[in-house]
């Protein structure tokens, strides 16, 4: 069990409290409910880059990251299409500053334009690392606009292009800020080594005097129905091999056909033992890798099946053998109660693992939290425990090739 | 309204007071390490040999051996392997390092007890079937492949090997043909040499108790192999270094650096001293590289130093990605910081946050039920006095400016460094 407490500040900020005594820090984990599907399709990347301004000095502290180190602490964060998460970790005994820092900043930022010039070529270096030296690093630009035409989930979390975050400008971060960094936007978890009484204590004195500066994110968008129909894309890549990808949209995690998806992936492609490791990689000699997994996500899930081939196997064949094993893992061909009780056992081990981690927690907190879904923190192992076969085979058969988005990656320097 | 302009006070971490675990012989003759115990429900059982690449005889032998142990024994295939463990929740991971080599086993303590057989006939009676070497290889050469289309894999892979020549055991990389050749001789004769189970040290932490020893115990007096070899790891000194590497990839529009030297193994009184530099260098986001690569002028995403263990020393690296057109300005300014450590070494406030970031970071990193084992393999590999954790912070806050001056100017010459640059070069290999 996670045991926790939760009370809202006057100007919105919820906040949770975790208290961990054999911990010797305090981590302040804050999640934004921003992320990539808030930006303008002309102005994508931004939530990412706002990520790296935050780090550059607000109002009243101009150089966070010197009083974080000074404090004997370190910080970081992460942007997803759906929100942003800042965390920091101190020792316990300076919690305090911990406070001062995140307040600060989400009171107002230092903005200038030598700071936000420097992290657009920090950003843009970022960009080129992940998308354009690496293997499949433009999957998710691909598998994005294969999946929506119209919605705001169209795009990555690090920018459609280079030339939307080169062309950033004070005005624009200034206006995001102000948008979307305030209390009624946030959900502040504190955990470790600290009081309930000294939280609250804190959080009135820190965090009280900010004034939200507009209502919480709405959270309104474009709702776009799933494809309809097949849809295709292929390209080259750095990858030497041929490979596919398949992906479909599903339920979203507060939907618990999401967690029937989350098993049949595992039971599919989590393991070795799985048929798309027996059949695809051991057995037909076809692939050196043969993968799923399904990311359950706020307003979106994602059920991604790929496979990476070797020398002389065409994507097309590559694709029928993955609808091979699909399609007899879709009836329950593979698959019998013992392997679903594995996969269940797998999830309760997960869970317990995820337990020993502060900050592991901490993120969790916020992520329930902001979803609306504090109270189940504590039932998910109940949630998988549920899953019976008929469920599983039932949210499968959704995976069709109907509404499924296919790309083929060509090495480089094969490709006609 | 609280007075945002005044830091709240900061309290220096100076001490750690934190409960190590004890070593114990047990029946089996294997040593165990118990980490405090916490109470999750779970544990992590880590088998540690004190070998790795830097004894195998062929590229890619250790590391493969050491997978291929859940290749398949006289009595199980892989699948059952596999089944044993993940029926119960349980997940096994195999790590091979240059001078040490684990098996994780992360499990539900109730459930270590149905864990054990399969481990414990993995360990003794592995037998290397053909049919998943080869599975192996294909696998193995296919991820290689692609990790081989990245600037930062050569970078680093020039540099190194320029250290301490080709495909060599201190560097650890291997060919596509390396590993299409080895042979289940080569697998069978490096596990034999090497990875006995009862020449194993264990380490058990999480949530156990006396009867999870006793298991262990019990289990591991099932092994009847014997280790042949007690192999010394190699003494040969590394290369004369070439001063500079260079290699284009046609598809980059990033460069990747690696500067890398290596010395003698220093004491357990001056690594902690020299960690501190390396903090200063690159070791942290406050670091000059940090601050002034990317945080003042932009020029870069990742830009850091670390200092890890060779056979008979320590390899000294600083690793970036960085934008083509600002390569030379790039190494310009890592001389001018390389120089500056000794010329204009930190002090003051600099220093002071350096060492306060030292102490809260060493304290939060033993936080946690599995922190310990990999800071006792540390002091396996290095030799460092078992108290080694309770006196590094003392000698970190105890280390003056004029003792960075010399360290920098003794370890921080630039001309010291081998230079590899990968990815968008311009220059034809």
């Amino acid at each position: 069990m996670i045991q926790y407490s939760q009370f809202t500040l006057g100007n919105g900020l919820r906040v949770i409290h975790h208290y961990d005594p054999d911990s010797s820090v305090v981590i302040l984990n804050t999640l934004f409910n921003v992320g990539a599907r808030d930006e303008s399709p002309d102005k994508t990347g931004f939530a990412h880059l706002f990520e790296h301004l935050m780090f550059g000095g607000s109002a009243n502290i101009p150089e966070y990251d010197k009083v974080v180190e000074k404090a004997g602490g370190s910080n970081n964060a992460y942007t997803t299409n759906e929100l942003t998460n800042y965390y920091i970790t101190v020792p316990h005994e300076n919690a305090e500053t911990a406070f001062w820092l995140e307040s600060d900043r989400m009171l107002s930022l230092d903005f200038s334009q030598k700071s936000l010039d420097v992290q657009k070529g920090v950003v843009c270096e970022e960009f080129k690392q992940r998308c354009f030296n690496a293997p499949f690093g433009q999957l998710w630009h691909h598998i994005r606009a294969l999946l929506y035409k119209e919605s705001s989930y169209r795009w990555p979390t690090i920018g459609l292009e280079l030339e939307h975050i080169e062309q950033a400008s004070l005005y624009d971060v200034k206006s995001f800020f102000y948008r979307y960094y305030h209390p009624q936007n946030a959900i502040l978890c504190v955990a470790g080594k600290i009081s309930e009484e000294k939280t609250v204590e804190l959080c009135e004195k820190w965090y009280a005097d900010i004034e939200p500066t507009d209502v919480g994110n709405q959270n309104i968008y474009l709702h776009e129905n799933p494809p309809n129909q097949r849809r295709f894309f292929e390209t080259t890549d750095l990858s030497p091999n041929n490979a596919v990808f398949m992906v479909w949209r599903g339920p979203v995690f507060s939907d618990e056909k999401s967690v029937d998806l989350e098993l049949f992936s595992e039971l599919l492609g989590g393991s070795e033992n799985g048929p798309l490791y027996q059949k695809l990689v051991k057995q037909s000699g076809c692939f050196s890798a043969a993968e799923c997994f399904y990311t359950r996500g706020i307003g979106e899930g994602l059920f991604v099946l790929y496979g990476i081939l070797n020398e002389g196997v065409t994507n097309e064949e590559g694709e029928k053998q993955l609808w091979f094993v699909l399609n007899n893992a879709k009836e329950g061909g593979f698959f019998n109660e013992n392997d679903l009780k594995t996969a269940k056992n797998k999830a309760t081990a997960a869970l317990l693992f995820e337990k020993t981690s502060l900050i592991n927690k901490a993120q969790k907190l916020c992520y329930f939290a902001n979803l609306g879904l504090l109270r189940n923190i504590n039932s998910e192992n109940e949630q998988y425990q549920r899953v019976e076969m008929s469920s599983l085979i039932e949210s499968a058969a959704t995976l069709k090739t109907d509404n499924v988005s296919v790309i083929y990656y060509h090495p480089k320097t094969t490709h006609a | 309204m609280p007075d945002r302009l005044l830091a709240p006070p900061s309290i220096p971490i100076k001490e750690i007071d934190f409960t190590q675990g004890n070593e114990t012989k047990l029946n089996c003759g294997n040593v165990i390490y118990c980490s405090p115990k916490r109470d999750f429900g779970v544990l992590k059982l880590d088998i540690y040999w004190p070998e790795g690449t830097a004894v195998q005889s062929k590229p890619a032998q250790a590391r493969a051996a050491l997978q291929l142990l859940f290749g398949g024994t006289q009595n199980r295939t892989a699948e059952q392997i596999l089944d044993g463990f993940e029926s119960h929740g349980a997940s096994f991971s195999c790590n091979t390092g240059l001078l040490g080599s684990s098996i994780s086993v992360k499990t539900i303590s109730a459930n270590l007890v149905y864990i054990l057989p399969v481990l414990i006939d993995v360990l003794e009676n592995a037998c290397f079937p053909q049919n998943e070497i080869n599975l192996f290889k294909t696998v193995e050469v296919s991820s290689l492949q692609r990790k081989m289309q990245t600037p930062g894999y050569w970078s680093q892979r020039l540099c190194l090997e320029s250290l301490y020549g080709e495909s060599t055991p201190e560097t650890m990389f291997s060919n596509p043909e390396h590993i299409e050749d080895l042979t289940h001789q080569n697998l069978f004769d490096y596990t034999k040499n090497h990875l006995a189970g009862n020449n194993a040290m264990l380490f058990v932490s999480g949530d156990y108790n006396d009867h999870t020893i006793s298991l262990i115990d019990n289990s591991f007096l099932a092994l009847t192999t014997k280790q042949l070899n007690q192999t010394n790891t190699p003494t040969t000194k590394p290369n004369k270094p070439t001063q500079s590497i260079t290699k284009h990839l046609p598809h980059s529009n990033q460069i990747s650096l690696c500067m890398a030297k290596n010395f003698d193994r220093v004491s357990h009184t001056m690594f902690p001293q020299l960690s501190l530099l390396n903090l200063f260098l690159g070791g942290f986001f406050g670091s000059r590289l940090m601050q002034d690569l990317r945080e003042e002028k932009g020029l870069t995403y990742g830009i850091g130093s670390n200092i890890s263990l060779s056979c008979t020393g320590h390899t000294w690296m600083i690793t970036g990605e960085m934008n083509n057109q600002n390569a030379e300005l790039t190494q310009s300014c890592i001389r001018e910081i390389l120089n500056g450590l000794s010329s204009n070494p930190p002090m003051g406030e600099e220093l002071e946050k350096a060492k306060l970031y030292y102490g809260g970071q060493l304290r939060g990193s033993m936080d946690g039920p599995f922190s310990e084992p990999g800071r006792i393999q540390f002091l396996l590999k290095t030799g460092y006095p078992h108290d080694y954790y309770k006196t590094v912070l003392n000698t970190v806050w105890e280390t003056k400016t004029d003792t960075l001056a010399e360290l920098a100017y003794n370890y921080l010459q630039p001309d010291s460094f081998t230079i590899a640059l990968a990815g968008a070069t311009g220059i034809s290999n």
